[in-house]
């Protein structure tokens, strides 16, 4: 699977994926800081969607979106 | 995963997973990789197609895993803002070797025909 090239498309499709089938996703994050490289991973294991970045200001899109799918996960 | 870790109070979890990060940008393995999954409690595998018991409290997995060192964690419902606020300012304080945000084309050319119009 192809990572996505921007953050709104993969942050829809991730809410998206993970409201249909909660209880299957899990979300993995992997930072590299010798490379400087931050990964993000949702999937169901049928569905894999992957972001990968370089830019600082992705780590508070992250927090938000981990925010969001943390109360999901919780709440259902 | 191979065997069932045993699960750290929160604070530990992510006193250590802090110290995944420090280390990493110095010595061993690079990457550190942070997990959430729902959990609702169970160790055992379930039977294929089966659905978490109804009226379980569901609460979230939280797994780390840096080189052949994993930790985990579960957070339950109540506890889940304190621990994201807290997961949140190890994240901002250690994913820090990451590019500031530079003009993309389009915006340049747009603040261009701006200046110009």
């Amino acid at each position: 699977m192809t990572y996505f090239t921007s953050w709104d498309e993969f942050a829809k499709a991730a809410e998206r994926l993970h409201s249909a089938n909660p209880e299957k996703c899990r979300f993995v994050t992997k930072y590299n800081h010798t490379k400087g490289v931050l990964v993000l991973k949702l999937t169901d294991d049928v569905v894999c969607l992957q972001y990968s970045t370089n830019q600082l200001q992705d780590v508070k899109k992250l927090e938000k979106l981990s925010s969001t799918l943390l109360r999901t996960i919780v709440t259902q | 995963m191979s065997s069932v870790e045993q699960h750290l109070a929160n604070d530990q979890f992510l006193q250590k997973l802090s110290a995944f990060y420090r280390d990493s940008k110095i010595r061993g393995p690079r990457s550190v990789y942070v997990t959430m999954k729902p959990y609702d409690g169970r160790t055992k595998a379930t039977p294929k197609d089966q659905q978490f018991k109804d009226g379980d409290e569901v609460s979230c997995l939280f797994r780390a895993k840096w080189g052949n060192k994993k930790i985990a964690t579960e957070v339950k419902a109540k506890e889940v803002n304190k621990f994201h606020t807290q997961y949140s300012a190890i994240i901002v304080a250690q994913m820090v070797n990451l590019e500031k945000r530079k003009k993309t084309e389009d915006e340049k050319k747009k603040t261009g025909a701006a200046t110009k119009a």
